[in-house]
């Protein structure tokens, strides 16, 4: 295991993290990174995944191992990190709502579909329609603060701790810890406003 | 969108401020929103509720539209020709490759395969010789312990592929847990793993993927090991990929070495550390990093702190897991402590080259446990033969009893050398600090049988070091000390004050330090105040007065002023501690003496009726309490529940709860909802809960934390006490069975305590009487009532009792005088008098609203009017009493015969038939 590439960063990895640690970063930059962020997911969830062996494909895994390939161990400054799995945590939304709309069109046609809440309030997320009901309510919630669906995403989406999450978003835990309440309550408010 | 912004922002803001309020608070503010606006009150409530149901999106993850939407992998199907191959079915997927079941014909024969089909491909023509070139060195394993390569290829696509012997079998953790196979058993088969992967070390064969998933145990109870070599055949840094530069490796995050994490060259140490990683789970069945192994730079962070000791983790107890290595968590902990640990710990260096030169190594050190030798792990001190050599013989010790021999062996050591240098006697001190402190972690609810055991070896090596004349008398006098602490933390007073005693007439014989002397002497008074001996307390406070330093001067005067409030003199001791808080100084040493006095203060006040005087100093008290160490905590506890009682006496029923209900949630956040002391602050708020007659609560409450069988308790001093509190709740929430045979077994477990005539024994009893009364088991009740004698005016409840013991007018009108200061009780006798004799209208009796809250809740059920004292603070929840039920004419259910019987026997045993 001497491989001369193992400590080394590519120019395009390079880039990466010069982009995500310029806050300052034009949007078209940042969406080129997105790009390689979706590419970077979907290669190394083909890898790792098979079929139903979900304990390998957790979330973080997934962020871990596309920052491993991305920023491997160039220095990624605070705000440039924000950038990074932020944009990780929207992308994988994207994937897995992209494959429910798909997966929605190929069963029924296209078409809306109201989701059922049950009893206790919670949806089955086993089911496509729900998966796209959260996702406008994630949008709903977005015209309503912002800041509670970034919380969301990095915490559902890219599967990360609440103390990671305060870290990135420069907030107490505590403070988090109430935040992450809010969001659950708007979230699941949100989610009973469109059934 | 159905709520306007303005009003969401308000919600918004009003939720921020609610979810950062304990229950009791949020309630208080949310009435108080619900004054000026119901509205937006019952929105709130709805919000908040919501949190309270599943919540929708814990289950994104294992979602399986989350997986599908990561996976698409073209799989291969039945029937597939793979080589000579035909596959059959898929037997699983992992990180790295697919697995399948596949079949081949050779001559007659069928061959049967498990066919692993690697994720990534490497297509170019030096790739496919050096694949070729690994596979040849694999198929020259011939291990039967290893799960031998037969075949290797690749798909049309470039993937490669092998075939592996199938072994049938299931992972080794889980298969070891199925069969219960215990601590050696285990150790054992990591022996076998590691042999095998000896053997393949020898050949400059790694594995590079150790874990449970590939350690299978077969059919005929033998480790077999998976995927040799594998993870190196796939690692695209060692071929010559150009694509990417990356440091994806092959390994299993939750079973990384530090070296794979970094991407930094893997050899035979790699494998140590996961079989060190494989041997913690089956022995702990705790991975080493648990917490964080899921997270490479956390795991990465947490191997080079290094693991806890494994034998640490039992501390909290975990039964079902030592049931799977058919021990108990306690014996489990001991057999690891030490040696095991040292083993694991050695495997697990962050340092390649500080752990084990070879998977052989290891199999040798723990072969050498096995054998009760010596192990290489640690290092040969003199101590640490004596207790190998203990072991190696057999000798029927706790490993309690090898920390002390161990601690005289040492102490005996050091006292040989007779000019020992300072620094020597500085080692020393910390070698019995850290044993002291390994004493203490050890579980204090163990078993009587180990207690004693620790007991009796105390007394010996305190005898051993008290007959060697001649030795250093400083350490002599230290190490009685310390185990003065460890007789002291088995509960053993009169063993701690002869060996405190003891120590201090070293001291005083050899002209050390009198400032030292004088502070174990106040220790011995305040053991001595321990067990009741408050005169002799007295004389031994004297006899270190003198000599005490300024600190210590502090304590002495806060004990004094306590014997002075035992011996009755409250104001004299409230006097004094009030002047010794005017003199004690500020500053962190201080803060446990300072809260310690205002909590003794306060404590003299309550009993003294000063209920504000007494709340204020307990507010003092926490105000001052330290909040640094454990004990601290204990401390705060303490001084809160006190504050809860006093609360419930002034009836401000709501902040009492809010102490309580802190105490309870904080120990069992912190110490485990199984914790004694949990249990302890549940009984503890239990009372306030009945008084306020939340029965079901009270019920629920104790249910969760005491089971009658745990051992733990039973052995307790409170115990019975709480078993009674648990059937005053039970008893009227519908479970006067429960309540009756809470009660008996209450009572016997006093019954190994005191003798049957005790007060305690007789307030149980009387509680018994009472509830056979309720029921209807007037016979029963009678009896028990005769042996108890109640006396009206002290007696909780027994009027109805004694009722049916009087004869004749006279003894009536006695009993009427004996309670005439008392109005609920007088409502009660008059209301049951007319009850028994078949009146059921009282609705012109009013009860006081001060009246226990048990009692007016019986004479209400019959009609009796009563407005409580905290009307509308607090929901009181339904109650029914049995003797109301039956007054009113009603059938309840009949005692069952086995819980008549046990009663029977307690009567047979407490109160003997002349």
């Amino acid at each position: 295991m001497s491989s001369p590439h193992t400590d080394a960063i590519t120019a395009e990895q390079a880039s990466v993290t010069a982009i995500l640690n310029d806050a300052q970063s034009s949007r078209d930059a940042l969406d080129r990174v997105f790009g390689l962020v979706y590419g970077e997911l979907k290669q190394i969830a083909n890898r790792v995944a098979g079929a139903g062996s979900s304990a390998t494909l957790s979330p973080t895994v997934l962020v871990h191992e596309v920052y491993a390939k991305l920023i491997g161990a160039a220095q990624l400054e605070v705000g440039g990190r924000q950038h990074f799995y932020a944009l990780c945590a929207r992308t994988m939304r994207q994937i897995v709502v992209d494959h429910a709309r798909g997966k929605l069109a190929d069963k029924r046609g296209g078409g809306a579909q109201v989701v059922e809440l049950t009893d206790s309030g919670a949806i089955d997320l086993a089911q496509p329609q729900s998966m796209l009901a959260l996702d406008q309510a994630l949008d709903r919630l977005q015209q309503r603060d912002p800041r509670l669906v970034e919380l969301l995403q990095y915490r559902v989406f890219a599967g990360m701790e609440l103390d990671q999450i305060a870290e990135l978003m420069e907030v107490g835990v505590r403070q988090l810890q109430r935040d992450w309440k809010r969001a659950r309550i708007w979230l699941t408010e949100a989610l009973a406003e469109s059934s | 969108m159905s709520i306007a912004q303005a009003e969401w922002n308000a919600l918004d803001r009003a939720l921020d401020r609610l979810l950062d309020l304990d229950f009791v608070r949020r309630e208080r503010e949310l009435r108080e929103i619900a004054v000026s606006d119901p509205d937006q009150a019952r929105t709130l409530r709805r919000l908040l509720a919501s949190l309270d149901s599943d919540d929708p999106i814990a289950g994104l993850a294992e979602s399986t539209l989350f997986t599908e939407a990561f996976a698409d992998v073209p799989k291969l199907g039945p029937g597939t020709q793979v080589g000579q191959w035909q596959v059959l079915s898929q037997l699983g997927a992992g990180g790295m490759a697919e697995v399948y079941q596949a079949e081949r014909q050779i001559g007659d024969n069928r061959q049967v395969a498990a066919l692993k089909v690697m994720a990534l491909g490497t297509a170019s023509e030096h790739a496919q010789s050096r694949f070729a070139q690994e596979t040849g060195i694999l198929a020259r394993l011939e291990d039967p312990r290893l799960s031998r390569l037969i075949d290797a290829g690749r798909l049309a696509d470039g993937r490669p592929w092998l075939a592996m012997e199938y072994v049938d079998g299931a992972p080794v953790d889980q298969a070891a847990d199925q069969q219960r196979l215990n601590l050696r058993q285990r150790v054992e088969l990591l022996i076998e793993v590691a042999r095998a992967l000896d053997q393949a070390h020898r050949l400059l064969v790694i594995h590079r993927d150790i874990k449970p998933a590939n350690i299978l145990l077969d059919r005929q109870g033998r480790p077999r090991v998976l995927d040799f070599g594998i993870a190196k055949l796939v690692d695209p840094s060692e071929a010559d990929s150009d694509r990417t530069a990356t440091i994806w490796q092959a390994y299993t995050l939750r079973f990384a070495s530090p070296e794979q994490l970094t991407g930094a060259p893997t050899g035979v140490a790699s494998d140590v550390f996961q079989l060190g990683l494989l041997l913690h789970l089956l022995l702990t069945g705790r991975r080493a990093y648990a917490d964080c192994d899921d997270q490479p730079m956390a795991l990465l962070q947490a191997i080079r702190r290094g693991p806890g000791l494994p034998s640490r983790l039992w501390l909290n107890g975990d039964a079902a897991m030592a049931l799977d290595r058919r021990s108990t968590p306690s014996r489990l902990r001991r057999e690891i402590a030490g040696d095991l640990d040292s083993i694991i710990l050695r495997a697990l260096q962050a340092e390649p080259q500080a752990r084990y030169r070879g998977s052989g190594e290891l199999a040798d050190d723990l072969q050498r446990w096995l054998d009760g030798l010596a192990v290489q792990a640690r290092s040969a001190s003199r101590g640490y033969r004596a207790r190998r050599w203990l072991r190696r013989y057999r000798l029927p010790v706790a490993a309690s009893l090898l920390v002390l021999v161990m601690l005289a062996g040492y102490a005996l050591m050091v006292m040989g050398q007779r000019d020992a240098l300072e620094a020597e006697r500085n080692r020393t001190q910390a070698v019995l600090d850290s044993l002291t402190e390994m004493f203490s972690v050890a579980d204090p609810y163990a078993d009587g049988a180990e207690s004693v055991t620790v007991a009796e070896v105390v007394q010996q090596t305190a005898d051993r070091l008290l007959g060697e004349p001649g030795e250093d008398p400083q350490v002599q006098a230290a190490l009685l000390e310390r185990l003065s602490d460890l007789a002291e933390s088995n509960r053993d007073i009169n063993r701690q004050i002869r060996l405190l005693q003891a120590a201090h007439d070293v001291i005083r014989s050899n002209d050390l330090d009198p400032a030292w002397a004088a502070q174990l002497m106040l220790n011995v008074a305040q053991a001595q105040a321990a067990t009741g001996d408050y005169a002799q307390a007295r004389i031994s406070l004297d006899r270190a007065l003198p000599d005490l330093n300024q600190d210590d001067r502090y304590s002495a005067r806060l004990f004094s002023a306590q014997l002075l409030a035992e011996a009755a003199e409250k104001e004299a001791a409230a006097t004094q501690i009030s002047a010794l808080l005017t003199e004690l100084p500020t500053g962190p040493q201080h803060a446990a003496r300072t809260a310690n006095a205002h909590n003794s203060l306060a404590l003299i006040l309550g009993s003294q009726g000063k209920l504000a005087e007494s709340a204020q100093h307990y507010r003092a008290a926490l105000e001052a309490a330290p909040r640094d160490k454990p004990a601290d905590w204990d401390l705060v506890g303490t001084i809160r529940s006190n504050l809860g009682v006093t609360l419930a006496r002034q009836r401000r029923y709501a902040e009492s709860e809010a102490e309580f209900r802190a105490v309870l949630e904080w120990r069992e956040q912190s110490l485990g909802a199984e914790h004694p002391a949990v249990a302890n602050a549940a009984s503890v708020y239990s009372p306030l809960l009945i008084r306020t007659l939340r029965l079901q609560t009270a019920s629920a409450l104790m249910r969760k934390h005491y089971r009658p069988d745990d051992a733990r308790h039973r052995g307790s001093y409170r115990w019975p006490d709480y078993m009674v509190n648990y059937a005053r709740a039970a008893i009227y929430s519908g479970g006067h069975e429960l309540a009756v045979s809470l009660t008996v077994q209450a009572a016997e477990a006093l019954a190994l305590q005191v003798p049957s005539t005790h007060p305690r024994m007789r307030k149980v009893l009387d509680y018994l009487a009472w509830w056979l009364f309720e029921v209807g088991e007037q016979e029963l009740s009678l009896a028990l009532a005769k042996h108890v004698d109640p006396q009206p005016a002290d007696s909780p409840l027994s009027s109805g009792v004694l009722l049916l013991l009087l004869d004749n007018d006279q003894e009536h009108a006695e009993l009427d005088e004996a309670i005439a200061g008392d109005p609920c009780k007088s409502v009660e006798l008059t209301v049951l008098r007319a009850a028994l004799a078949g009146e059921r209208e009282f609705n012109d009796l009013t009860l006081p609203d001060h009246c226990e809250g048990l009692r007016a809740a019986r004479l209400t059920q019959l009609g009796v009017r009563w407005q409580p004292d905290w009307a509308g603070n607090i929901q009181t929840e339904s109650y029914s009493s049995p003797l109301a039920r039956r007054l009113l004419g009603e059938e309840i259910e009949p005692l069952s015969e086995e819980v008549r019987q046990s009663v029977q026997a307690l009567l047979a045993h407490v109160a003997p038939e002349p």
